[in-house]
């Protein structure tokens, strides 16, 4: 088996079941999912009344069922959102998974991820997911390698890391971050900073023609006549720095919200093509080109 | 079946647990409304009020008139023979709240003021 990297996610799981389920859950969040298939994901926000970014989820349908991937330092508050919100006369009921489901990722080069799929000649579907084995798989291609999410049972999680990813390297949360900063996926770091969708470059997350969702007023103004205070960016220093607040030489308020030693994600007001120096470090930055949740 | 059904196990099932005893207040512009809405009907039908998720600012105001539902989950206020039926998952967001009526052209129709609300959307649909 050639070599992959593996990291198993720190996930809240919750699901909504019920017909009214989809109705339900589409007034909380950013996207639209009323059109959502079955083994189809939509990755989406979960705003509050001013617009800011109080959790992600990856939404997955399965069958009549939605599984929803959140992050666990809000997980709690979350359910409480989608529980409380529910209309008395509707058909919909919330649970908790966190305790029974998985979320592994594994990392490495096409040939060898396809040794990674237990099962041979299926070629897994970027848009969907593929069920083998009660064992969910997506893949996603980057720019120089590809990534297969699997989500399973968490009493399953020994025999698959042993049976497909034995040979294979469990990746650290440091390590991990470095995957996440190099490819341009934002994580819990980046939403806890109070932030709008925009802000962190989540626009492609926020569908204004769906209707009024918590946030939508704030959203709507700001892309109708808004101008962007902050912005995210990918830095890169020529000493390690640590995530934290800093006021740079220049006048600027710097938060890096991840940092892998000399590379990571910042948000930062108004800035040009200046190169940004905090005490001895010198820092410089580059847009993301493209940028994803998990 | 798929991951979340059978293997012997049943996700735990997470419920509304605080529930208040409701009192809402009906102003006589919305008494009068009421009852010129519901026509003599006010034996069989009730006027519900609940709240559900969305809206700008979080959640949403409904008012319906319905036949009456089973009485086990709401609380119901009597208002000179209407009765208002308040759902106990909804009892904490909608306690205290007064209902009015407003009869103008533009912007008129029932009207919610909300202790419970720390904001209103401008349309008056939505709190949170």
């Amino acid at each position: 088996m050639g070599k992959c990297d593996y990291y198993i996610h720190e996930c809240s799981f919750t699901v909504a079941e019920g017909k009214d389920s989809i109705e339900h859950i589409n007034r909380l969040i950013t996207s639209n999912i009323k059109l959502i298939s079955n083994l189809e994901s939509v990755d989406t926000l979960i705003c509050n009344a001013n617009g800011r970014i109080t959790d992600s989820l990856q939404i997955l349908r399965i069958e009549e069922q939605l599984l929803l991937l959140g992050n666990p330092e809000v997980a709690e508050n979350t359910r409480k959102l989608i529980v409380s919100g529910i209309h008395w006369n509707e058909d919909v009921r919330i649970m908790n998974g966190d305790m029974i489901l998985s979320k592994i990722s594994v990392i490495g080069s096409e040939e060898n991820l396809q040794k990674v799929i237990p099962k041979e000649n299926i070629r897994l579907n970027e848009k969907k997911w593929f069920i083998y084995d009660e064992k969910y798989f997506k893949k996603t291609i980057y720019e120089e390698t590809s990534k297969i999410d699997i989500i399973l049972r968490t009493s399953e999680i020994e025999r698959f890391i042993e049976e497909i990813c034995s040979s294979n390297n469990k990746l650290t949360k440091e390590n991990w971050n470095r995957f996440r900063v190099e490819n341009g996926i934002l994580s819990f770091q980046e939403y806890e900073q109070n932030l709008l969708p925009s802000e962190l470059g989540l626009d492609k997350f926020v569908d204004l023609k769906k209707g009024c969702y918590p946030g939508q007023e704030i959203h709507a103004r700001l892309e109708s006549r808004g101008k962007l205070k902050r912005k995210i960016k990918k830095f890169n220093s020529d000493k390690n720095i640590q995530p934290g607040k800093y006021n740079s030489e220049n006048g600027k308020k710097i938060n890096i919200t991840t940092s892998t030693g000399k590379n990571g994600f910042f948000i930062v007001n108004n800035l040009e093509e200046e190169k940004i120096k905090i005490e001895d470090l010198s820092l410089s930055h580059e847009e993301l080109d493209s940028i994803e949740i998990c | 079946m798929g991951i979340l059904g059978g293997g012997g196990f049943s996700l735990p099932v997470i419920t509304q647990t605080e529930v208040v005893d409701v009192k809402i207040t009906v102003t006589d512009n919305a008494l009068n409304q009421m009852k010129k809405t519901m026509e003599g009907d006010e034996e069989t039908h009730c006027l519900v009020i609940s709240a559900q998720s969305g809206g700008c600012s979080g959640y949403l105001y409904d008012m319906k008139i319905i036949e009456k539902p089973d009485s086990q989950n709401f609380q119901i206020q009597n208002f000179e023979g209407v009765e208002v039926f308040i759902h106990n998952g909804d009892s904490s967001l909608l306690n205290g709240i007064e209902l009015d009526f407003k009869d103008t052209l533009m912007g008129g129709g029932f009207n919610i003021t909300n202790p419970n609300a720390s904001r209103e959307c401008g349309c008056g649909q939505s709190f949170g």
